[in-house]
């Protein structure tokens, strides 16, 4: 019985209004602590490690402390990342030991969509200055379900400086023995408005070794031969809700083409100058309907090309110049729910027209639109209807995404859908992810008269497995190992046997990647490491004749840097190490009915060092970098069986380079 | 036998208070019994006029029926239940918004305020980085842009993906910014950030003012904030005109009076310039 009584009394003491004071110790940090995690479980405010995505984020400090020179530059420290040579010697890049040039990557700069809409090819080396760069978030795997298009096996967001960031104008210019560039940034934010504006340009030599190919030619690489010219407008306005973006890109490079032999020499010259360039048009609005309820449209408007052969007639150029149009307009809308138990829901739909124009120097129609050849047209639009959803919801230390988008096309149909579980707990946390991805073949594969017609081409699938674990050692250190498996299904490839694009074999890519990371105000630095190797069913197009390794990438990568920073100045060494890589043999290029085979490239350790002095002057900072300070002979490689032998690039090169902030 | 009939006694006269207290029209939720809410509560309390029943949603849940005319919910836990539609609910201590009967009282003190204590910290302010991390701050952010312009202040916004960013933002600031202010964001305020940021104004010299008082205790140079007992007081006067059924014109109210703490070591070591005056002025002075 007084048992029972003192639980009663007890019972009635927890109903009374007086509470009892906990020992706080660290009290106010407590407070904000549970404030936290609240904050995202309901309004789904999402911590990196709660994000259903492997995500790679390279701030401004990191772009400016070890120098980078361009988006090449800051791929490359990031696991996963290396780079190819493919026609017209364009570089492009390699993710997970898969070439995901054309078209599968998606690169945008503040969120537009930079791929050329003829292949869904990016140029690198040269193109996309790091000085216009705030940061770049980079989701290592896929993104079809939220981004559709070329979303296939990564997504690179290029975030120029923001407003807010500049709040008055920056200047920057980089001055080396090889490379030029200049770019002034502007941006203000008002009570109403908030806009940026980017303008620049330079020009880089992509070496100056010589480059000979498989056919006994050999050229001297200079700046006749081998430059990159980039030129950029960037700019953006919000006023309320109402945000309107515009930006035009262009990218000339002079390069050697390698079907056969290299170009013949033209007023003593050889080369095929190749342009890129990219015109967007964005218009999005946020329309906040309740506090539960956004409902978000946007339209765009893009223009591009593939290769706009300036200089001089290229071997293709007679239907591939500057008579050929891209487009694409898309529109969207996606509505946001925040239902009543703390989950977010999106749903959402589309349309997107692609289109071509072409006209060949002759006057004739640039495209074929059936198998009968005198079916010709000027002009070709294909569409895609699509629709998408995401379900996100954290409970406790669990969070749970669901998702999926569905396309219909004029080239079939195709559903990317996505699942997510992720797992955060005091320092540890996990993921577990399933995405599958797409991408649409695009016209001017299709239809363009430079290649066979194929109508029957269809969506290319990607299926792609992630798992991570990270731990936060300390609130400044942490480190994150993760795996993955890729396997896409009949890629859209092109067969030189045919002069078409057909979707044909498999590529299979497993592998896993770790960082580490270190983050002082005064010091820190990173490490990573990376290794990929094809699964067996990879089609042997993309591999050596073992199938142990794929074409053109390193299976280990490891890079590493550290930063130190001392009053005004800040010194950052870093290093890239790339495991021996394998290209096609001399042999076999110039067999191409014999047996495929490899050569081996060396191991090379690529070495920068970057010095910031802050403040030399008010408000100017300057730099001194030695990128591949000890002159690895850096190759380009073809990452398949396609004739093109490797491309000497990045040279040992000093800059000397100034910010200047007014 | 005495000691069984006091036993009774007791256990009746505990649970006959509590069950009064939970037929009142005003009750209060409190996310938990952490000593911030606590003292909200008695500063609600205060200005009431008589104590109100209250829920401790640590240890129970609440009851609120239909008969409950206001919650005061302190902190985001409280805020987020689910409480009967006629039921008037002001928030206190959070930033977890809510439906549009809530009406919320600000952590954080008016903009104009905030400047205006800061002018008298340090008259030489040109340049205030302010730091931010959560969604929900973004409509504060934007009054203290507003706030900036007129009071000729250049705000440095720094909106942080992630609290991993913190140190890489310090250097992007570093000589272009007069002092660093740290709103009471949620995703902002925890022992690593606020630790980095009070080592990097400490190696810079200059001035760290914090969201709380407590803070400032830890060692940030100084804060302008409304202490947690003046959130509970603006939360009764609210209440009251709540009830009175007077027409709302805004669903978010700051507190009327703002407090001024001064660490002297962390002043010392910064630009502020800690005069007699100054001492006079501030509300408390940490050692």
């Amino acid at each position: 019985m007084k048992t029972v009584l003192w639980l009663a009394m007890a019972a009635g003491l927890l109903t009374q209004p007086v509470l009892n004071v906990r020992a706080e110790e660290n009290g106010d940090f407590n407070y904000f602590e549970e404030e936290a995690k609240l904050l995202i479980v309901t309004q789904h405010e999402q911590t990196p490690e709660q994000a259903p995505a492997i995500v790679s984020v390279v701030t401004r400090h990191d772009i400016e402390a070890y120098g980078a020179r361009d988006l090449a530059d800051i791929l490359r420290l990031v696991p996963g990342f290396e780079f190819g040579v493919d026609v017209y010697s364009e570089a492009g890049p390699a993710f997970r030991g898969i070439w995901v040039q054309e078209g599968k990557m998606l690169l945008m700069i503040n969120g537009l969509m930079q791929n050329e809409l003829g292949f869904g090819n990016f140029s690198f080396f040269g193109s996309i200055p790091a000085s216009m760069i705030e940061k770049v978030e980079i989701i290592r795997g896929p993104g079809s379900a939220v981004y559709g298009g070329f979303a296939e096996a990564t997504v690179i967001n290029v975030i120029t400086h923001q407003p807010e960031n500049l709040n008055g104008m920056r200047l920057y210019g980089d001055l080396s023995a090889v490379s030029r560039y200049g770019n002034i940034s502007y941006g203000s934010q008002t009570e109403n408005l908030r806009a940026a504006a980017h303008i620049g340009q330079g020009e880089t030599l992509l070496s100056r070794r010589d480059y000979a190919d498989f056919f006994g030619n050999r050229l001297k690489l200079d700046r006749n031969t081998a430059y990159r010219r980039w030129q950029h407008i960037i700019t953006e306005a919000s006023a309320k809700d109402l945000t309107i973006r515009y930006q035009r890109t262009s990218f000339t490079f002079g390069a050697q083409d390698t079907f056969t032999t290299i170009q013949p020499a033209v007023n003593g010259i050889n080369l095929e100058q190749t342009n890129n360039y990219n015109d967007v048009t964005h218009l999005d609005y946020h329309a906040k309907v309740s506090d539960n309820l956004a409902i978000n449209p946007l339209f765009e408007y893009t223009r591009n090309n593939t290769w706009n052969f300036n200089y001089p007639a290229s071997i293709d150029g007679f239907l591939e110049g500057s008579g050929a149009m891209l487009w694409r307009y898309r529109g969207e809308i996606v509505a946001v729910y925040a239902t009543p138990w703390s989950a977010e829901m999106r749903l959402g739909g589309g349309y997107i027209q692609d289109g071509v124009k072409n006209v060949a120097s002759d006057g004739t129609p640039g495209l074929q639109l059936s198998a009968d050849p005198s079916d010709r047209s000027d002009h070709k639009r294909t569409s895609s209807n699509f629709g998408l959803f995401q379900y996100l919801q954290q409970l406790g230390p669990v969070g749970v995404t669901a998702g999926g988008r569905y396309e219909d096309t004029s080239f079939g149909s195709a559903f990317a859908p996505r699942a997510g579980l992720t797992y955060v707990h005091e320092a540890f946390n996990a993921k577990l992810l399933y995405g599958r991805a797409f991408r649409i073949p695009l016209p001017w594969q299709a239809y363009s008269r430079v290649l066979t017609y194929n109508g029957d081409l269809k969506p290319e699938i990607a299926n792609t497995t992630e798992m991570e674990v990270g731990y936060k050692f300390t609130p400044q250190l942490k480190g994150k190992l993760n795996a993955f498996f890729i396997n896409i299904n009949k890629p859209i490839v092109y067969l030189g046997a045919t002069n078409e694009y057909v979707n044909l074999g498999q590529v299979i890519s497993k592998g896993i990647e770790a960082e580490l990371r270190l983050n002082y105000t005064s010091y820190g630095g990173f490490a990573n490491f990376s290794y990929t190797a094809p699964g067996h069913s990879t089609s042997p197009g993309f591999v050596t004749p073992s199938k142990n390794r794929f074409l053109a990438t390193p299976p280990v990568k490891i890079a590493f840097g550290t930063y130190y920073r001392t009053g005004h100045l800040e010194f950052a060494p870093s290093a890239t190490y790339l495991d021996r890589r394998a290209g096609q043999s001399q042999l076999s290029a110039n067999d191409p009915a014999g047996p495929l085979g490899t050569t081996d490239y060396k191991a090379i350790i690529l070495t920068d060092m970057n010095i910031i002095a802050r403040d030399v002057l008010k408000d100017l900072d300057v730099h001194l970098t030695g990128h591949n300070i000890f002159n690895a002979r850096y190759t380009l490689i073809q990452p398949y069986y396609g004739g093109h032998a490797p491309m000497p690039a990045q040279d040992r090169e000093i800059t000397l380079g100034f910010i200047l902030h007014l | 036998m005495k000691q069984r009939a006091a036993f009774a006694l007791i256990l009746i006269f505990y649970l006959l208070t509590g069950l009064t207290g939970r037929a009142q029209e005003v009750v209060a939720v409190l996310s938990s019994d952490s000593q911030y809410y606590l003292e909200a509560l008695r500063g609600f309390q205060d200005a009431w006029g008589q104590s109100i029943p209250s829920f401790n949603m640590r240890i129970e849940t609440p009851v609120i029926t239909e008969k409950t005319k206001l919650v005061v919910a302190f902190g985001g836990k409280a805020n987020t239940l689910r409480y009967p539609a006629k039921t008037l609910v002001v928030s206190c201590m959070t930033s977890a918004e809510g439906g549009n009967r809530y009406l919320y009282i600000s952590m954080a003190p008016s903009p104009g305020q905030v400047f205006s204590k800061l002018k008298l910290l340090q008259p030489s302010l040109k340049r205030l980085a302010i730091f931010w991390a959560s969604d929900s701050m973004a409509d504060y952010i934007r009054q203290m842009r507003q706030a900036s312009f007129s009071n000729n202040i250049e705000l440095v916004e720094i909106k942080l993906e992630n609290s991993d960013t913190v140190p890489d933002q310090l250097r992007n600031i570093q000589s272009r910014v007069d002092a660093i202010f740290l709103p009471p964001d949620p995703l902002l305020v925890n022992i690593s950030n606020f630790a980095t940021i009070k080592d990097f104004s400490s190696a810079n010299h200059i001035p760290f003012y914090a969201p709380t008082e407590g803070l400032v205790e830890k060692g940030a140079t100084a804060s302008v904030a409304s202490s947690f007992s003046e959130m509970g007081r603006s939360a009764a006067l609210a209440a009251r005109e709540l009830l009175k059924g007077l027409p709302q014109t805004t669903t978010l109210v700051y507190p009327d009076k703002v407090r001024i703490a001064i660490n002297l070591t962390a002043a010392r070591n910064s630009t502020l310039k800690v005069t007699p005056e100054l001492i006079h002025e501030a509300d408390k002075v940490f050692p």
